[in-house]
């Protein structure tokens, strides 16, 4: 019982850091959907216990925490990858800008040497 | 009719080989805009080129081959030029070859033209290892595409102006020139190879180092596959 009013607390403070981090604009609320989806996960595994059994019996585990660690790195993948997705967009974006800057660098440029505006 | 052709230099720390190249642009092919796209040198190989009063492109990140590319090929796009090739900042294209990469698309011949070293026999044909990958790329390329492209990592090549167009919003960006074959395959654009004549590196380093060669192979091969994957994105005008 202890434990369980421990897991509770526990991921409601976990869900209430990520609300308090999108209040103060430190996470976006693209990103924090993964965060909020994991933490609920871990509140319902902590009011509901059978619920870990009823899984493991269903999947034919024989322990049943091992779901929950099952489910833990499921999500941290999924996570990581979600990550790498933002990277690679933002990297792309990044390119996108640079190159910008520079062909309005060189506009500039042109435009101040044909005396078309002055330096 | 006049063609507008720009000439895309891709430089990265390349001061000592910069001026030779556009000294030999201007001598031997003397109708093309020179543009420089500096990808972030550390060498100011960007005062050099101003030096012999040409334009530069001034990367302020790394973008890599492909990314300092495509920046030539926005800017052809947005000042109306009809023809860009590009020409390696590092000396190893020679301009009196220029003529034979261009004709084809002044011709309507071609949307694409790759300058092979394999077409012909003669001039500077890489190292039996680079031979080797290269020799993987046109396998692989030729099974995908159904068309022997034997220079895959040349990247003396000549665009028309649908190409540009195309390139300039879907270019790789590093190790791109195979996988751009297969984008531009894929898309509907005529390739065609000419044989070209090409020296080897005067100063500096190759982008493909010995020992990351492995990885370029596999990025590469991966790219080319997945491009190959994708739907077309580029609808033909007519």
């Amino acid at each position: 019982m202890r434990i369980q009013i421990l897991a509770i607390v526990a991921s409601l403070g976990v869900i209430f850091f990520i609300i308090s981090l999108i209040r103060k604009r430190k996470l976006r609320e693209e990103y924090s959907i993964m965060w909020l989806i994991g933490s609920v996960v871990l509140i319902v595994f902590s009011i509901w216990r059978q619920l870990l059994d009823i899984l493991a019996q269903a999947v034919g585990v024989y322990y049943a925490p091992a779901i929950l660690l099952l489910i833990g790195i499921f999500f941290g993948v999924l996570i990581f990858l979600h990550l790498t997705v933002v990277i690679s967009k933002q990297a792309n974006e990044t390119k996108c800008l640079a190159q910008e800057i520079a062909l309005l660098k060189i506009k500039l440029d042109e435009a101040t040497n044909t005396g078309k505006l002055e330096a | 009719m006049e063609f507008k052709t720009i000439a895309i230099v891709p430089a990265f720390n390349e001061s000592k080989n910069i001026g030779g190249v556009i000294e030999d642009l201007r001598t031997h092919y003397p109708t093309a805009k020179i543009l420089v796209i500096n990808d972030c040198s550390i060498d100011h190989c960007d005062a050099v080129v101003r030096l012999f009063g040409e334009s530069v492109i001034s990367l302020p990140i790394n973008l890599g081959i492909g990314g300092a590319v495509q920046t030539g090929l926005k800017y052809a796009l947005d000042n109306g030029y009809d023809i860009a090739f590009q020409f390696d900042g590092d000396g190893q294209h020679m301009a009196s070859e220029v003529e034979k990469i261009v004709l084809p698309i002044i011709r309507r011949e071609a949307d694409v033209v790759i300058g092979s070293r394999f077409l012909g026999t003669n001039g500077y044909q890489s190292s039996l290892i680079r031979r080797f990958g290269i020799e993987i790329f046109r396998l692989v390329n030729s099974l995908l595409i159904r068309r022997k492209i034997t220079d895959n990592t040349s990247g003396f090549r000549a665009y028309n102006r649908r190409a540009i167009e195309f390139l300039s919003l879907f270019y790789p960006q590093d190790y791109p020139e195979p996988e751009a074959v297969i984008e531009l395959f894929r898309n509907g654009f005529q390739i065609i190879e000419v044989p070209t004549l090409m020296r080897e590196r005067k100063q500096g380093h190759s982008s493909i180092r010995t020992f990351g060669s492995g990885y370029y192979m596999i990025k590469v091969l991966m790219a080319s596959l997945i491009a190959f994957s994708r739907k077309p994105v580029y609808k033909e005008k007519n």
